[in-house]
């Protein structure tokens, strides 16, 4: 059997409209959130690990590679809403934040857990603590956590993060900085940058903040982040 | 590149090969494969509101039948066999009715650009339409060779059937396509017409 494969219709079609529709279709990927939802699903049916089979004969390549089920969508639907500028409709400091659906998240940030915008005691060292975001991911493949481990993971130690913004914004800014160490390519990028300026503020290196905003703003000039980060960067009564 | 295949005979780098092959798991699976999975259970008719439990019952077989994977095929094939499948299953479940595209897109649009993402979001309700007019069988060779770009002899082995009953399945869904886009467009011209007949009435 050595037939020749035929072109492809979105390439050899004399049809124009049939040419643009598969085209169409071609483009129709699950965003982060969706597949986080379905990871989320799928977590207590694969357990830690990740591994194949009741037969063993795969196992996991990853170490606690899947967290609990709904903790992944509840932390990525929470640091959307946290980080979008939704600063007034979070629990109070000490309260744990509730699990949020996908369909909240999809929908909207406006029920999702958010950071606390109280002010907190400044315990962040004097440096200069001013980065360079890292760049926009090149492709889909990318926006996981390709080198620094698994997404869970990732998602992990931004949480982390967020957690430790109210009471001790030093931790807070390490985390996100180790954030962008392990993960220069992960999916949460962004909120872990936003958390770090958020620490800054925290801390009173305005300076910095500032600073690390800019090159947020250059680096990611249409950010549903920077609303908040506006918010961040307001002078205190 | 994502169809990198993870098969047995070119383990990837990341993941050396032990004696009895490399590991495969599903968690490395489903974040290689799950987006194309979502997209061409999708093409099968799967509906929006339904994707994420579909998708999830594929990664869920992934899951259960990993340790008997033998690697005949790629996990990549092995992995749209059961998506496939798994579809054809929805569609028959007495409670699902087929989704039937309208054109009228939802509301849910992306914050990039309102009009591309709404002739993106047109033009994939009409695929859907005239994809509907094929069976299962013909749809998911059509969908695997055209939308998802799989070697014939690949999608053979997803579908389960002899190469040449795949390129018998493929010319059929092609002309059946084919058709089925001229009659739309036909119909969206006669459509056009007669608005514009009725809108000089209207005027005069």
């Amino acid at each position: 059997m050595s037939e020749r494969e035929p072109d492809r219709l979105t390439d050899a079609s004399d049809d124009p409209l049939l040419r643009e529709l598969l085209g169409a279709g071609r483009k129709e990927l699950p965003d982060e959130a969706q597949l986080a939802a379905v990871m989320a699903k799928l977590g207590p049916v694969v357990g830690p690990g990740g591994g194949g089979g009741s037969g063993g004969g795969a196992s996991g390549a990853t170490k606690a590679a899947w967290i609990g089920s709904a903790k992944v969508v509840a932390v990525i639907g929470g640091l959307t809403a946290a980080l979008w500028g939704m600063s007034d409709l979070g629990p109070k400091p000490g309260e744990p934040p509730r699990e949020v659906t996908h369909t909240e998240i999809a929908a909207s940030a406006m029920t999702a857990p958010v950071v606390p915008s109280a002010s907190a005691t400044p315990a962040v060292s004097p440096s200069a603590h001013v980065r360079t975001p890292p760049p926009a991911p090149s492709s889909a493949r990318h926006r996981t956590a390709a080198d620094g481990g698994s997404f869970p993971d990732e998602v992990e130690l931004v949480q982390q993060a967020l957690d430790a913004l109210t009471k001790n914004p030093a931790t807070a800014l390490a985390l996100a900085d180790e954030h962008e160490h392990r993960y220069p390519e992960g999916l949460l990028r962004q909120e872990a940058e936003v958390i770090a300026i958020d620490a800054l503020a925290r801390a009173h290196q305005t300076d910095a903040a500032r600073a690390r905003a800019t090159k947020f703003r250059a680096a990611y000039p249409t950010s549903p982040h920077l609303a908040r980060i506006e918010t961040i960067l307001q002078p205190k009564p | 590149m994502f169809f990198q295949a993870l098969s047995f005979a070119e383990p990837s780098p990341k993941s050396p090969a032990r004696p009895t092959g490399p590991r495969l798991d599903t968690t490395s699976l489903f974040r290689e494969h799950a987006p194309y999975v979502w997209r061409a259970l999708r093409r099968m008719g799967v509906r929006e509101s339904d994707i994420e439990d579909v998708c999830q019952e594929v990664f869920v077989v992934v899951h259960k039948r990993l340790a008997d994977f033998e690697g005949r095929s790629s996990a990549r094939t092995w992995i749209y066999g059961i998506a496939m499948r798994t579809a054809s299953d929805y569609r028959k479940r007495a409670s699902h009715v087929r989704e039937v595209a309208t054109e009228t897109p939802p509301d849910e649009l992306s914050r990039d650009d309102p009009h591309d993402a709404l002739a993106a979001r047109q033009a994939r309700a009409t695929l859907d339409r005239l994809l509907d007019q094929l069976d299962d069988d013909k749809r998911a060779v059509f969908v695997l060779y055209e939308i998802e770009e799989l070697p014939m002899n690949e999608v053979a082995l997803a579908v389960g059937c002899p190469l040449q009953t795949a390129y018998s399945r493929l010319h059929a869904a092609r002309s059946k396509m084919a058709e089925a886009a001229r009659a739309y467009a036909d119909a969206h011209l006669r459509r056009g017409a007669a608005a514009g007949t009725n809108e000089k009435e209207r005027r005069s």
